[in-house]
């Protein structure tokens, strides 16, 4: 009799361990997955870096002289941005160990004149489009450009010139000439301004 | 006096009487089918706008100050038929940038970033439950994950809850962000 309670206790714990196993709760799992959030970017690039380019150095200029330079201005970034445009101070420096001429000061400033426009189709000409940045802080796109001495071209700014979008490359054209009347002054002079370009998103200003 | 004879007679009766008492007094019995019996468990299973899992509930990659993704939502619906009695949500996230990633914040920098204006299971406000833990003054991506979310309500059989999700980014801060972002996965677990 007692053999006979122990199988059966036994045979009821057996009974019990596999109930166990098979009654698991049921569940089920869904999800939802790619779920993609990223910054976007403003990564304005000069002749394809990030770091500062000369885009006009002229020497040995004289009265009648004139000619152009460039940069390339690239959005590399993911997002539209406005391009906004300023100039430093100009800094004249008179000509090394002076001339019979020479006015104390530095001259060119006020006796070069440039003119600076961004070349939207990359044509390298001033043409319908493009945009001419003016010496009173305002743009144009008469496209016949307009001169102003370089002493009136220091510290300004033109904001929001045009938006440029994810991969728009544009040239920026400095146009420059020293007038037939320029006095003898500007001899060994130089005149230097430093121009800054910064992308910013729409509707920042 | 047994002869042989005699022994061979009376075997053969006995041999004889057993066969007729056997066919004769079988016991009655009567053998009917029942078919078809069966025992079918009962099936939970959870769909994702009806389907068996879901992608990009939340969708955005180009991301500047002030933009908002969202709100998404996610049908949840329980179409099995044995109700589910809670259903645990949780959500987690892994780096996802992109190009080009001139300063690479950290996964859980942006995470932080996204604030999670509207998160909501069958209408409930799960945000309510959500604390900042990252003490940046607003709940986002990294509260959420962090937080517990499990042992909302179920669904019975057939029955359908919506999940909501909306983020944004503030518009009055530069950030410093160039292409980070992150891969968010939402499970949702539907319990007996």
């Amino acid at each position: 009799m007692k053999k006979m309670l122990g199988l059966t206790i036994a045979a009821l714990l057996v009974i019990g361990a596999v109930s166990g196993g098979t009654f698991a709760y049921f569940s089920d799992t869904e999800t939802s997955v790619s779920n993609t959030l990223t910054a976007g970017t403003l990564d304005l690039n000069i002749n394809g870096g990030n770091i500062a380019v000369t885009t006009f150095s002229v020497s040995d200029v004289a009265p009648g002289d004139s000619g152009s330079d460039n940069s390339t201005l690239a959005n590399v970034g993911s997002l539209e941005g406005e391009l906004d445009i300023s100039t430093s101070a100009v800094t004249n420096t008179p000509g090394a160990g002076g001339t019979e001429y020479e006015g104390g000061s530095g001259e060119l400033g006020a006796n070069a004149q440039i003119a600076m426009y961004i070349d939207v189709d990359q044509s390298s000409t001033f043409n319908a489009g493009d945009i001419g940045l003016k010496s009173d802080n305002t743009t144009y796109t008469d496209p016949t450009p307009l001169y102003d001495v370089i002493d009136n071209y220091a510290s300004k700014s033109w904001n929001a010139t045009e938006n440029m979008t994810a991969s728009a490359a544009d040239y920026f054209f400095v146009l420059w000439q020293v007038p037939i009347g320029a006095v003898n002054d500007i001899q060994g002079d130089s005149a230097s301004v430093n121009i800054t370009f910064v992308l910013e998103q729409s509707a920042a200003d | 006096m047994i002869t042989m004879r005699s022994v061979v007679v009376l075997f053969l009766l006995v041999v004889l009487g057993t066969t007729f008492t056997t066919g004769t007094w079988a016991l009655f019995n009567d053998n009917e089918a029942s078919t078809a019996d069966q025992v079918v468990s009962g099936t939970l299973d959870l769909k994702t706008d009806d389907a068996d899992g879901v992608s990009q509930t939340l969708y955005h990659t180009a991301i500047v100050p002030g933009d908002s993704a969202g709100p998404g939502t996610i049908v949840l619906k329980n179409a099995g038929s044995t109700s589910g009695s809670s259903l645990d949500i949780s959500l987690s996230y892994v780096e996802s940038d992109g190009s080009p990633n001139t300063i690479n914040m950290s996964v859980n920098q942006t995470a932080a970033l996204f604030e999670v204006t509207t998160l909501s299971y069958d209408s409930t406000d799960l945000l309510a439950i959500v604390s900042d833990d990252n003490d940046n003054s607003y709940i986002d991506i990294q509260d959420v994950t962090n937080a517990d979310l499990s042992g909302q309500s179920g669904l019975a059989a057939g029955a359908t809850k919506n999940f909501t999700i909306e983020i944004t980014t503030d518009s009055g801060i530069w950030w410093g962000y160039y292409s980070d972002g992150i891969a968010i996965t939402m499970n949702f677990i539907l319990n007996q």
